[in-house]
């Protein structure tokens, strides 16, 4: 019982806190956030397992882990006001060659993330040349060019 | 103050700029709870800090504990019995303390533990005739919280309160 409930609480938690560390947080890897992930994944594993290294314990939090991805993903299926809530919702912050910079601060990116994802995607250098930049709810960044 | 999140014309996705800003705002919140989480955790909120620490004494006996522990976790009690004539130094925990404290270690070794009928153990230092500063090292058995009580020679005695947390 201890286990699973470990592993239900601990998924909770990982959801909210991430969920307010905002969509740029680890959308984009850079090798701190690596570690970050890295160190996140260790201290979780430990108030997971505890000193219990046993297989059925370890079978029983992944099982547990699993099951409440799958559950969530039927609840935001019947609650789309909870999906919105938990995803985010995609975020316009440049028309027309425009930055919209308010949205920019809000969202804590900049003109610079906007052009790094138009120069990898589609090989733009300017912003007078996209249409429209999208922040995603992943925190990718969408470029639509300009025809 | 919310400048620029008006809704963008023929905007390529579905919009709400309301519902974005009210999000923007409950991340902010977010984020000061969990300053405030990480400096509670600083202080010792969550044991292991000056507002965990406390002392209980009744002149003769006094520990030094945390009222706040962490289940898994170690716990101390710093105790300090006071001489009393010739009377033995020694303390004892008792059964509702040993049922929710794993005893892990005492420093400095006692001379002799005796358990009795009732569930306690009594624990003897050498030093009869002088003060007796002693460490045990705990590790809570269950979460929630607890009232015990650990006594003394002559009677003396103190109630711990004490809160395990998951």
């Amino acid at each position: 019982m201890d286990t699973v409930l470990r592993a239900a609480v601990i998924y909770l938690v990982l959801v909210v806190v991430l969920r307010l560390a905002g969509r740029r947080t680890l959308s984009e890897t850079t090798t701190f956030d690596f570690v970050l992930l890295l160190i996140i994944g260790e201290a979780t594993q430990q108030a997971l397992l505890g000193d219990d290294f046993s297989v059925t314990t370890a079978v029983l939090s992944i099982l547990t882990l699993v099951a409440c991805d799958i559950a969530l993903s039927f609840i935001k299926g019947w609650l789309p006001g909870l999906a919105r809530v938990l995803d985010g919702e995609p975020t316009v912050v440049v028309v027309d060659g425009k930055a919209l910079e308010q949205r920019m601060r809000w969202a804590r990116i900049d003109v610079d993330d906007v052009l790094e994802a138009a120069r990898q995607g589609h090989g733009i250098a300017g912003l007078d040349r996209i249409r429209f930049a999208v922040l995603e709810r992943n925190g990718a960044i969408s470029i639509i060019p300009k025809d | 103050m919310f400048e620029g999140l008006e809704r963008v014309d023929g905007s390529p996705v579905r919009e709400d700029p309301a519902f974005q800003v009210r999000a923007w705002i409950v991340e902010r919140i977010g984020w000061s709870a969990m300053g405030l989480l990480v400096v509670a955790g600083l202080l010792g909120a969550f044991a292991n800090g000056p507002l965990s620490w406390t002392e209980v004494s009744d002149g003769t006996l006094s520990v030094r504990y945390e009222r706040i522990l962490r289940d898994e976790g170690n716990g101390e009690l710093e105790i300090r019995i006071a001489a009393i004539g010739s009377l033995p130094a020694e303390v004892v925990l008792s059964a509702d303390f040993l049922a929710s404290h794993r005893v892990m270690g005492i420093e400095p070794e006692p001379a002799e533990s005796k358990g009795r009928p009732d569930g306690s153990v009594a624990y003897r230092f050498d030093g009869a005739g002088g003060g007796v500063v002693a460490t045990i090292d705990t590790r809570p058995r269950g979460i929630g919280p607890s009232a015990t009580r650990i006594s003394g020679p002559g009677g003396s005695s103190v109630e711990l309160h004490q809160f395990t947390l998951p």
